[in-house]
């Protein structure tokens, strides 16, 4: 087994999506047999995010799982989440942050670029003292699978003073004492077909309270000449949640979700992952009371299968074709990829959903059939092209005809919403140096748009009458590929429906270097991609900078515009700067900085068109924020080593505007907002308790109507441990409120529950809460709402 | 006498203990191995613990090794023998015994760490911390051959004694103690094999390569 090492594996990056960035340490104190406790700082944008999971691997494992992370508090700047503790015995586990924002798009932190490694953790070394004491009887270095793994090793020196009941056994970093036998004075581990390879092992213990360890040993197990056993290595979770919650209001019971609240709702949910030899096998299952045919789906099904020439899925799964065409959308159906070292073919089809609002914000869910492809050419490590299509097309009878079919004033039938058919053809290509740390990409796209098919096609003569030509094909023919009428936009395709990305990126003197240039036109659209700004051209450059382990530097600029059809009469322009530091030294309290300056300002068309200038308002539009922080790891504190994590905002925005270009600029709203994040987590050593403490206070302040607004938040909690954390009882309170000029607003929870470990790998949870909000201007809003929490996991 | 029922109870409790406690650990065999305890055969594999008063046998062309639970000593069981293990902890060491009813056995024995006494149906030797080979034949002749270290026989029958040393084979006969110089072929071709072994020490130094990978050292003295 690898010996356990203390690295002190230290890794900082920063992340910026869309104007959201994100801020994460590499914890460096990892204890084997716990959890890992990971920290994300939202340092903007967190108004934007609506769940983050953690991401992880063993290294060299291709089979990846999720855990989700929670916000501290209500403004969601901090996040905790975990790396369960039976994966964090095994090695080296690699991770990062999905990042899924409201509207619907996930994105990886770091990226999954080919240029940007993920966070690694590395078990630590076990602590105290190393022990010759324990000395190994098996003591053949090279053995044949045949004759089995054997691990016998003799504490006889120190069997009279060991805690026997301490005693662990890792092979390959796995904690296998529960399958080892310890008798008198001798341990036994043995696999009687052991997989081939090199295998390391280790005891650990207790010798009056102190910590003991022994040295590694290691075996070259070798193929035997009975037939190889191929392991059948399987792990999963199986959960099941019930949420209840009971609103009162002047003394009545009423329905929680006319306050905001969640509905009530059970669900249970399974992930398994399975490997045998070649094969790799994935299951994710989820069903849950909130699932509505007329709504967004809620259950989850899929099944995929990982062999080495192929990957297929069914069920629900996001399929990743490139960035134009297909990637974030969730379809449920059959997804497969064929690949071989220069070449790969990737098939989806099945059904995503489209949500649909009406004027009088009805909201309907059209299912669509979808359809994507991928075939590409060349090598990820070289030069590889490839050609993408995708098609979306609204399956008309999926919605109720309430949710889309009106009849207005004078008795006609009008759509309230329509279905539409999309279409998407795209070539994308890459040239990756390794060597050179070097990476240039482009890819062009096409799209074909029909904003209502609930007509039908055109017949030929329709066509042809609306063309004034003669069509060399029948459109009939053509329905399965799109629904042609006079619906399309546009009607012929050119270059308003044709979208451009490019990007390079280098690594050089430890700065990695990322140019990127994009170009959507008019009317270019697509279903299966995540949301892209029409009529826009987009540059950004960027420059992350690591000065050893110490210093981290990022910065960059992007500018924005719009109209480039120029087919309005104005144009914006958006442009943003932005820089942040990380500094950090060994056993000093890490700094971290950052600044953003966004401006936004519009011109016209053509000035000297006295049309255009007549209808022309000028607008300048300016934000800048700036953050500060720190934190620090007081593990000097007796008694109670904390960890402190510490962040100050401040900012204004400010917009102005002109009636006519001949006009002064008048400012119309100046806002300030500054405010302070601190979370504070303490573990007692003298107890087996735990408490977590985290308060913000932001501020924002209306220059012009000199009124300020308040937010704050507060949030305690403790937990005690019982019975070697079997049982851990809890105690939380959170206030949030909001005060102002105008309104004073408050929510209080109060929690209290109960985590239980009663046999290995099974918690049960049960919070009850309290909820009150209370509104001091009106009264008449105020209530009171209790809610029930259970979840059952099993772990195997 | 209550007192007295009451000490042969716990005498007898603590030796069921003893003969319940493991004493060596099975680490290797080859061909026709069997074990029995209390009479009784016994399924066993590699690296099963094996108790006090076990019973080992090889057949022909078959070979079995184990190793003391204090680490100390290695005995190793040539074609057609048969030998009984038996140790009890004596203050903070382990007294062992190997009783060879018949065939060749060879021990690997580190000083200081505790009496290790070979038994055959005529001879008893006590080594302190040795190498040495004992044959004992179908009539139970027994014959020591010391590679390394010293030996002290005795012959139960007579009461005599003897001292081997290395280089030397030893043996009683008749009464009479000899001694003589071990003859440059004096070992078979199974013996030599089975005696073979990198019996230095081994210390492995984990370390972490520039990539962040785990490496080892690995030092024999």
């Amino acid at each position: 087994m690898k010996k356990l090492l203390l690295t002190p594996a230290f890794f900082l990056a920063v992340f910026m999506l869309f104007g959201a960035t994100a801020l994460h340490v590499v914890p460096k104190d990892i204890v084997p047999g716990k959890d890992a406790e990971l920290l994300l700082e939202i340092t903007s944008g967190e108004a934007d995010i609506s769940a983050i999971n953690i991401v992880y691997n063993v290294i060299e494992s291709s089979i990846s799982e999720k855990e989700p992370m929670r916000p501290e508090s209500e403004d969601k700047v901090y996040w905790r989440g975990i790396i369960p503790k039976k994966v964090m015995m095994a090695s080296a586990i690699e991770y990062r942050f999905e990042m899924t924002l409201k509207n619907g798009q996930s994105v990886m932190y770091p990226e999954e670029s080919g240029m940007t490694e993920p966070f690694v953790l590395r078990p630590m070394a076990p602590s105290g003292k190393l022990s010759r004491d324990f000395v190994l009887i098996s003591d053949e270095e090279i053995v044949s699978a045949d004759e089995g793994y054997v691990l016998a090793v003799s504490f006889f020196a120190i069997a009279d003073v060991i805690d026997s009941t301490s005693i662990k056994i890792y092979v390959d970093n796995s904690d296998v004492t529960s399958k080892a036998t310890i008798e008198g004075s001798i341990l036994l581990y043995r696999e009687t077909r052991p997989r081939v390879g090199l295998r390391s092992a280790i005891v650990t213990a207790k010798i009056k309270g102190e910590n003991v360890y022994s040295e590694t040993w290691t075996t070259q197990v070798t193929p035997g000449k009975l037939s190889s056993y191929i392991p059948f290595d399987y792990r999963g979770t199986i959960n099941f949640a019930a949420n209840i919650y009971d609103v009162k209001k002047d003394d009545l019971v009423l329905d929680s979700s006319l306050f905001g609240d969640n509905q009530q709702d059970y669900s249970t949910w399974a992930d398994l992952y399975a490997s045998y030899g070649p094969v790799d096998v994935e299951t994710h299952l989820l069903f849950s009371s909130l699932e509505n045919k007329n709504e967004q789906p809620v259950n989850r099904m899929m099944l995929g299968v990982m062999l080495p020439f192929i990957n297929a899925y069914w069920g629900d799964y996001s399929p990743n074709l490139s960035d134009f065409t297909l990637r974030g959308k969730n379809v449920r159906g059959i997804y497969v990829d064929l690949f071989a070292q220069y070449m790969k073919l990737i098939v989806s089809h099945g059904e995503a959903v489209r949500k649909t609002i009406d004027e009088d914000s009805m909201t309907g869910t059209f299912k669509q059939e979808s359809f994507g492809s991928r075939l590409q050419f060349g090598s990820d490590n070289g030069l590889r092209f490839a050609f993408n299509i995708s098609r979306h097309r609204d399956i008309i009878n999926s919605l109720d005809e309430a949710y889309y079919l009106r009849m207005n004033a004078v008795g006609d039938t009008t759509y309230a919403v329509t279905a539409k058919d999309n279409a998407v053809a795209s070539f994308d290509i890459r040239l990756n140096v390794p060597d050179q740390n070097v990476m240039f990409g482009a890819e062009v796209a096409g799209s074909l748009l029909n904003t209502n098919t609930i007509p039908g096609i055109l017949t030929d003569d329709e066509m042809e009458e609306y063309l004034g030509i003669e069509l060399p094909i029948t459109l009939e023919n053509l329905t399965d590929l799109f629904v042609i009428n006079k619906n399309m936009e546009p009607f012929i395709p050119s270059k308003s429906n044709v979208a451009l990305n490019a990007y390079a990126r280098m690594y050089i003197w430890n700065n990695l270097i990322n140019v990127q240039y994009s170009s959507v036109g008019s009317a270019f659209n697509s279903y299966g991609s995540f949301f892209q700004a029409n009529d826009t051209k987009t540059l950004s450059v960027s420059d992350q900078l690591t000065i050893g382990r110490f210093l981290m530097l990022y910065g960059g600029f992007s500018k924005t515009e719009d109209n480039i059809s120029k087919f309005n009469t104005e144009t914006n322009i958006y442009e943003n700067i932005f820089a942040q530091m990380v500094l950090r030294i060994p056993n000093l309290p890490y700094l971290k900085a950052s600044y953003f300056d966004n401006v936004g300002e519009n011109s016209p068309m053509d000035e000297d068109d006295p049309m255009t200038a007549a209808m022309f308002m000028p607008n300048h539009q300016k934000s800048r924020n700036m953050s500060f922080g720190l934190g620090y790891n007081f593990t000097m504190i007796p008694y109670v080593p904390s960890q402190l994590d510490l962040s100050y905002r401040l900012g204004n925005s400010s917009n102005e505007r002109a009636a006519s270009l001949d006009d002064d600029l008048e400012l119309i709203s100046d806002n300030k907002t500054n405010g302070i994040s601190v979370t504070m987590l303490n573990r007692f050593s003298i107890l087996p308790l735990k408490t977590h403490f985290s308060y913000s206070n932001y501020k924002t302040e209306n220059i012009l109507s000199d009124k300020t607004q308040t937010n704050n938040s507060f949030y305690a909690k403790a937990d005690y441990s019982l019975w070697e954390d079997r049982i851990i009882p809890f105690v939380s309170y959170r206030n949030n409120s909001l005060s102002g000029s105008t309104q004073k607003l408050a929510y209080n929870y109060f929690n209290a529950g109960i985590d239980c470990f009663p046999i290995k790998d099974l918690s049960i949870g049960l919070d009850v809460g309290s909820k009150s909000f209370t509104n001091a201007n009106d009264s008449d809003q105020n209530y009171s709402s209790t809610t029930l929490k259970f979840l059952v996991t099993q772990r195997f | 006498m209550k007192k007295h029922i009451l000490i042969i109870v716990a005498i007898l409790f603590l030796s069921a203990l003893l003969c319940a406690d493991t004493v060596a650990v099975l680490s290797s065999t080859k061909g026709k191995v069997s074990l029995q305890r209390k009479d009784k055969n016994m399924k066993f594999k590699n690296g099963e613990l094996l108790k006090n008063e076990d019973v080992i046998r090889t057949g022909a062309e078959s070979f079995a090794a184990y190793k003391y639970v204090d680490a100390s000593s290695q005995v190793k069981l040539f074609a057609n023998s048969l030998v009984t293990i038996s140790a009890n902890k004596s203050g903070d060491k382990l007294a062992k015994k190997v009783k060879v009813d018949k065939g060749n056995v060879y021990s690997q024995i580190k000083s200081g760490t505790g009496p290790f006494v070979v038994q055959t149906p005529t001879t008893v030797a006590s080594v302190k911390g040795t190498e040495f080979l004992t044959r004992v034949g179908e009539n139970g002749e027994s014959e020591f051959v010391v590679i390394e270290g010293e030996v002290e026989l005795e012959d139960i029958e007579t009461g005599q004694t003897g001292t081997v040393g290395a280089g030397q084979t030893g043996s009683f006969s008749g009464g009479q103690f000899n001694v003589g110089d071990t003859p440059d072929d004096g070992f078979s071709d199974e013996e030599l094999g089975g005696m073979d072994s990198t019996d230095g020490n081994t210390l492995i130094i984990p370390y972490q390569d520039k990539n962040g990978e785990s490496k080892y050292i690995r030092i024999t003295y």
